[in-house]
Order: structure tokens, then C-alpha cells, then sequence
């Protein structure tokens, strides 16, 4: 069994520490540990977080093997620091079959970079007028127990309610994209002040805040727990605080480009700006940061996104909504959330492994860092400071709102159960 | 100098009155027996028609023959476009034929400013109407009528249209030419007062800076120039309004509508004219109603942009954004 011995880390930002891990397993954390018969890391004041866990991303495999695949899409988790990501649904064909979910899943442990834990469709085809078979998916090989359209909201109430009352079989959830079609028709970009000037079509708050309103409230009568997806608005924050506050169990997730784009970014037209829900408002990013703060939203989720270049070196109105995340995740949290003081280490585990994994039931993940544990862990050099370089990317697209731009943190290590995947940076 | 015109928001008063006067010299060309400069001899301007547009490309090609260009019409139908073909593909092959600028009309709000700013093409690039963003030549053109109409064509030169009451109705969300005039009039020192229903309004139309009115009597008495923008039937069908007749009772210009303005306000339109709707035939053919004018200094209007863009006269500032942050203080 090989051993590791990571020197000196602030595990969770707290005092250096050093921490053992020996095959699979955290065996020891403490001062002053043996070095003897392990590979020694230097890790010289780094901070040590348990790996990381994405509730939310698009790995585009089957179907669109183009702009990603799990291999590709694994390799940029661990880049970023993830030992376990959800893969969203929408691929080509859906994620509504066991068939589907079981294939997804082979490839993530075929990629050995990075746990893949499938998201099944709630519907068939997405379509929203059928319940996919969630129990077969629940059962099969991928064992799924986050349900998602995502990409498109359920928006018939009745078919959300069932879905909801349902999965409660098998302690599932909903993760709901809340956007009301009928508002959102033709909708290109938030609607305000500068989609006015624009003259682009608007996707006004409230399409988002009335979906989320109605499903707090479904899940209340129904004892269910739901899952806001990539909430983006202050008046979504409102509404789940009150939500919170009545006991309705209701969990919500906020992207890292949320917590830092706004629109006046799309006045330059350019599409790399262009995502859904999209870009808000200096005042929607102040109040959705202050919620992650506070716990009112639980975990950031990236929604990676990837997108050839073609769809988006075109004119906006043509262009692909979405952006690349898992491999800046981590510096825009630091940027937004801990430089700024609102959140510690402690919290940034807690927003970005530990409570993903739990809302996501995935085992093995979003542990303490302590002995006995799973050795999934990331280190992270949080002095670094420099510009965004998307020709260093692992994932296969591009599409990233953050070329040139300088952040802070970069994940140097990365451990899946006690292996390597990312060593001084590169991957293993 | 500024190479492209994108936005109306990009000129500055002296820009824009820079135009209007160069304009006036363009509009003398057409009294001549022979109607042509010699000015871009020698140089192609393409007109990059993705929106069917007949009367503003014929505007264009009128303008671009008359100072002596090569011109090439390029409409996207029938096109490689229609073959899937990208903007950014269809610019490069018509530069690569060694193209000088680009006059383009798209449906997609901000495709001018994408083909003027991305590292596509070298060439100028002209925006003759982008979705529901900007159409600034419409809005010089417009103002050049104004300013002629209610200035004076030669004691207009030099002048702006500072304190003139502009009111503009209809489909303001819609209207990329609504959008052009607002910052146009408003950066030539006019008062600007939209009219319309709140449903044709976009929310955020609070920091532009004009007046906004929901009542079209109370305003025909303190405008100047009444612009009439085109309605569509198809609006009633998205609920805009309840039906064609309400609007046009409410917000259509009719010949006691007309009355109530000022003896010497004028009707504008920026066609096409959908008569009955918002304006009655009455009003469309008095002589109060600019909207053949508008059409004949169209062509000035264009031929003045095309000398200055191309024949090297400089515009007076440099701007970099397409679409300048407007503000609150700015009512």
C-alpha cells in the first residue's frame, strides 16, 4: 500500500498540520507525523479541503462528445479540485433511462479522475409531460437519487408535485431550474436597464422567483425536499430565507459566475457572457453572496457548461447559453467569498464538499478530513495570484467569462481516494 | 477617428451635427444634372442584408452609387447563410474579395458591433438596423428633417435641435429606431417624450433620458415633431393590447389628433406606414406628414456617414463602447 504524507497543511485554513494517508485512508492528522515509508508532499502553509463536490455539471457525453466527455470533463473536475461530480441529464440521448445513467456512470469510473454520480431526467425526453422511470435509475448500477430537467424547468405544477411526492421512496430530490417558459420566450439576457438599451430580450426576475415560490411551497404540502438550481436573484434568496424559516426543507445552489458577472458585461455582445439564468444585477450578486454567507443558499455549483467554440464566436442572439466553471470554481469563491470575509475555509468546505454531498446522498464524500476517512482531498495554494489562462484548461471547450482575468487560489493537489489525480498542478 | 458607425449613442453633438451639415452639401448633389461625387471611386462597399429590407438597402445603394462606390448587394436568402454559413464566415469571404466597408442590417440586436469589434474583418461597418437595438442612420436622417422643417436648411447649418419637443409613439420595446432617436435628439439637446402603452414599453426605459407618457392627448400640444413608429397586427396576438381598434383609438394619430398640435409641429414616420393603425390616411398624406422627405434625406444622410467613415474627413471623438452606460442623472 503506498503512502502519502502531506507537510504542513492548513487543513480547512487552520493551524499547519500534517496528515497521513495511507492507500484509500486518511490514517493520521497531527503534528510532526512520520515521514517514514510515504511520499512526502511539502504542502508549505497550503490550505487542505476535503475534495470537492459539484451538484451541478454538464459532462455532454453521450451525445455531444464535441465540446466535452466524462474523461475530459473529469480531468477538468480534478484540475478544480472535485473528487465527485453530478452530471447533469440533458445529454443526447436524455438521462431517463437506467440504460443511460448506468453508461454515464461506467465511463466516470473508467476516467479514474473524479467520481461521476449521473442526475436522472424527471421527465421523458425533459419533455416535462411524463415521468422518466426515476426508480429504475434509482435501482440500476448509477444509483440516482437527484432528479433533474435541468436546462428546462418542470413547469407543469402537477407533474412537479408527483415528482416531488415520488422520490420520497428512495430519499431523492428535485433539482428544480425554476424559469417559467411563457416569461422567458425569446429571452436573451436579464431584463432591466441594460437589456432596455440592448434591445435584447429580457428574462425578468420574477420568471425565476414565481417557479421557486410555487415549489417551496408543493414541497411543504407534500413533505418533500427540493432543490433550487443555480439560484440567481435577490428576490429568490427572499423567498427561500422565508422558506427556511417556515421548516420547508428546501436547499439552493448559486454558481461562481453569479457571484461575480453582472450584465453590464453584455453590453460588449460577446456570447461568453451569454448563460442561463443569466447574468443579474450588483445588487443580485451582493445578496446572493451574503445568502451563501449566511446558509440561506446552501452550496455553489458550477454548471460547467461546455460549449464548442463555434456557438460562441457568433453573434449573440445565435449563440449557446453557458459557460465552462470546474476549473475556476474555486478562485471565484475565494475572490468573492473568502478575500472579501464573508465566508472562512471552514465554510468553503462546507458550501463546496460537504453539504453537495450530503443534499446529493453521495457516500464517500464531503468527509472531515480527519482519520479514517476517505483520503479525497484537495490543496490549494491560496497566495497565488494570476490571469485566467483557458489554453491551460483540461476540459475540452473554452468557453470561459474569465479569460485574462486575475484571481486568486490555485489547486495544486488533488486526491481520490488516496491516488493523485493532480500533482503541482498537472494532471496525473 | 471612429471607423464604424454602431450605435447613435457613439456621436457626439459635434459629430452628428457634422453629419447633418455634410448632409446638406450630399442633398445639393441631387439637384445637380449629374447626381454623382467622385469620392470613393475606386472603393466597394457591400450592403450585408440578413433582414429583408427594400427601402433602407435601395438608400444605401442610391447613396453609395452617388459618391461613385463599387457596390455589391448580398441579401442572406438563397445565400450560403441559408446553408448554415456563420456571420463570421460570411465577413470574411466578402472581405477577402477585398471589401472597403460593410453596411449591415441583422436581426440579432448587437451583430454590427460583434462584426466591428471581434478581429473578423478589417473593413468599416455601417449598422443599417440590428434587431431591436440601434438604427442610427434612421435617427440622423430623422433629425436632419427636423432640424431642416424646423430650424431652417441654411440657417440650420451648424445648428442643433436644442429645446425642440420631440414625441415619439408606438412600439417603443420593439423599436431599434425609437432607441436611435432617443439618444440621437437627446445628445442634440431635443426634450424627448415616448408614448405608449405601457406593454410596448421596456422596463428599464426609467434612466433613458426622455420623458415617458402614456397619454398621447396631453402631449400633442407641446410637441414639436410627432414621430409615429410602426405598430404590427402580430403584437395583438402576444397580448400587447387588446385589439387593433383600441389601439389605434388610444394611440393612432387622426386628423383631430393632428389638430391639436402646434401650427408648425410636423408628423413623422419612419415606414412602413400602417395605415389605419397608427396613423390614418388623412395624416399620412397631409402636408404636414415628412415621411417621403424622410426617404430623400435618407440618402444624404447615408451619403454624408459613407464620405466621413471613408473618405477620410475625421470624426471628432473615438469611442469604444457601442452602447454607453445611460443615467438617472441624465432625465
Amino acid at each position: 500500500m503506498s503512502k502519502t504524507l502531506i507537510r504542513g497543511a492548513k487543513v480547512l485554513g487552520g493551524e499547519p498540520q500534517d496528515v497521513l494517508i495511507d492507500g484509500e485512508t486518511i490514517t493520521q492528522v497531527g503534528a510532526g507525523l512520520s515521514a517514514e515509508g510515504a511520499e512526502v508532499v511539502e504542502a508549505g502553509g497550503k490550505v487542505l479541503l476535503p475534495g470537492l463536490v459539484d451538484l451541478h455539471t454538464h459532462l455532454r457525453e453521450p451525445g455531444r462528445e464535441d465540446s466535452e466527455t466524462v474523461l475530459t470533463g473529469t480531468r477538468a473536475a480534478a484540475s478544480g479540485g472535485y473528487t465527485n461530480v453530478f452530471a447533469m441529464a440533458n445529454t443526447f440521448p436524455v438521462a431517463d433511462t437506467a440504460g443511460v445513467v448506468e453508461q454515464v456512470w461506467r465511463l466516470g469510473q473508467e476516467s479514474g479522475y473524479c467520481d461521476v454520480q449521473p442526475i436522472g431526467a424527471v421527465t421523458v425526453g425533459l419533455e416535462g409531460q411524463k415521468l422518466a422511470e426515476l426508480g429504475a435509475m434509482h435501482e440500476s448500477a448509477a444509483g440516482v437519487t437527484v432528479f433533474s430537467d435541468d436546462g428546462k424547468c418542470v413547469h407543469d405544477a402537477v407533474i412537479m408535485r408527483r415528482a416531488l411526492e415520488y422520490v420520497k421512496a428512495f430519499d431523492g430530490v428535485v433539482a428544480q431550474h425554476a424559469q417559467e417558459p411563457r416569461l422567458t420566450e425569446g429571452a436573451q439576457m436579464n431584463e432591466g436597464v441594460v437589456s432596455a438599451e440592448l434591445g435584447l430580450g429580457g428574462w425578468p426576475a420574477v420568471a425565476e422567483e414565481s417557479v421557486i415560490a410555487r415549489d417551496v411551497l408543493l414541497a411543504d404540502h407534500v413533505g418533500s425536499r427540493v432543490h433550487i438550481c443555480h439560484l440567481s436573484t435577490a428576490g429568490s434568496v427572499e423567498i427561500v430565507r422565508w422558506a427556511k424559516s417556515r421548516g420547508i426543507r428546501v436547499t439552493a445552489e448559486v454558481t461562481p459566475h453569479h457571484l461575480l458577472l453582472t450584465d453590464e458585461l453584455v453590453r460588449s455582445y460577446n456570447p461568453v457572457y451569454k448563460v442561463n439564468p443569466p447574468l443579474r444585477t450588483e445588487r443580485d450578486v451582493l445578496a446572493l453572496r451574503e445568502a451563501l454567507a449566511d446558509g440561506t443558499i446552501d452550496i455553489v455549483a458550477t454548471d460547467h457548461a461546455p460549449h464548442p467554440h463555434e456557438d460562441k464566436d457568433c453573434e449573440w442572439a445565435a449563440a449557446a447559453m453557458g459557460m465552462v466553471g470546474l476549473e475556476t470554481a474555486l478562485s471565484v469563491v475565494q475572490e468573492t467569498m473568502v478575500d472579501t470575509g464573508l465566508l472562512d475555509w471552514a465554510g468553503v468546505a462546507d458550501r463546496m464538499s460537504f453539504t453537495p454531498a450530503r443534499i446529493g446522498r453521495a457516500e464517500g464524500h464531503g468527509r472531515p478530513v480527519s482519520a479514517g476517512e476517505p483520503a479525497n482531498l484537495t490543496l490549494v495554494d491560496t497566495a497565488y495570484r494570476g490571469p485566467v489562462d483557458p489554453a491551460g484548461f483540461a476540459s475540452r471547450s473554452r468557453n470561459t467569462p474569465y479569460e485574462g482575468r486575475e484571481l486568486p487560489g490555485r489547486v495544486t493537489h488533488t486526491w481520490l481516494r488516496g491516488k493523485a489525480t493532480l500533482v503541482d498542478g498537472k494532471l496525473t | 477617428m471612429q471607423r464604424h458607425l454602431i450605435s447613435a449613442a457613439d456621436l457626439t453633438r459635434d459629430d452628428a451635427v457634422l453629419i447633418l451639415d455634410t448632409a446638406e452639401e450630399m442633398a445639393r448633389v441631387a439637384d445637380r444634372p449629374i447626381k454623382k461625387l467622385p469620392t470613393l471611386r475606386g472603393r466597394t462597399v457591400v450592403n450585408l442584408f440578413f433582414e429583408d429590407s427594400t427601402r433602407t438597402r435601395i438608400s444605401f445603394e442610391a447613396a453609395e452609387k452617388r459618391l461613385s462606390a463599387d457596390v455589391i448587394n448580398f441579401s442572406a436568402k438563397g445565400s450560403s447563410v441559408s446553408k448554415g454559413e456563420s456571420l463570421k464566415d460570411t465577413a470574411q469571404t466578402l472581405e477577402a474579395m477585398g471589401v472597403d466597408a460593410v453596411v449591415i442590417r441583422h436581426g440579432a440586436s448587437g451583430a454590427p458591433y460583434r462584426l466591428a469589434t471581434s478581429g473578423w474583418i478589417d473593413a468599416h461597418v455601417i449598422n443599417a438596423g440590428d434587431g431591436t437595438h440601434q438604427h442610427p442612420t434612421q435617427a440622423l436622417l430623422d433629425a436632419f428633417t427636423m432640424r431642416r422643417r424646423l430650424v431652417g436648411r441654411d440657417a440650420g447649418l451648424g445648428q442643433d435641435l436644442n429645446g425642440r419637443r420631440i414625441t415619439l409613439v408606438g412600439d417603443v420595446l420593439h423599436s431599434r429606431v425609437a432607441r436611435s432617436n432617443v439618444d440621437l435628439l437627446h445628445t442634440l439637446g431635443a426634450e424627448v417624450t415616448l408614448v405608449a402603452p405601457p406593454t410596448l414599453l421596456p422596463v428599464g426605459v426609467g434612466t433613458w433620458p426622455c420623458e415617458v407618457s402614456y397619454d398621447l392627448d396631453s402631449t400633442l400640444p407641446k410637441s414639436d415633431a410627432v414621430m409615429m413608429l410602426r405598430v404590427q397586427r402580430e403584437r395583438m396576438n402576444a397580448a400587447f393590447f387588446p385589439t387593433e381598434r383600441e389601439y389605434s383609438r388610444r394611440y393612432g394619430l387622426d386628423g383631430d389628433r393632428m389638430a391639436r398640435m402646434p401650427e408648425h409641429a410636423i408628423v413623422m414616420h419612419p415606414g412602413p406606414m400602417v395605415r389605419g393603425m397608427e396613423i390614418t390616411a388623412e395624416v399620412a398624406d397631409s402636408d404636414r406628414c415628412t415621411v417621403v422627405e424622410q426617404v430623400a434625406n435618407g440618402v444624404s444622410i447615408r451619403m454624408a456617414v459613407l464620405y466621413l467613415l471613408l473618405g477620410g474627413a475625421e470624426f471628432q471623438t473615438p469611442s469604444t463602447s457601442a452602447a454607453p452606460a445611460r443615467t438617472a442623472e441624465e432625465n
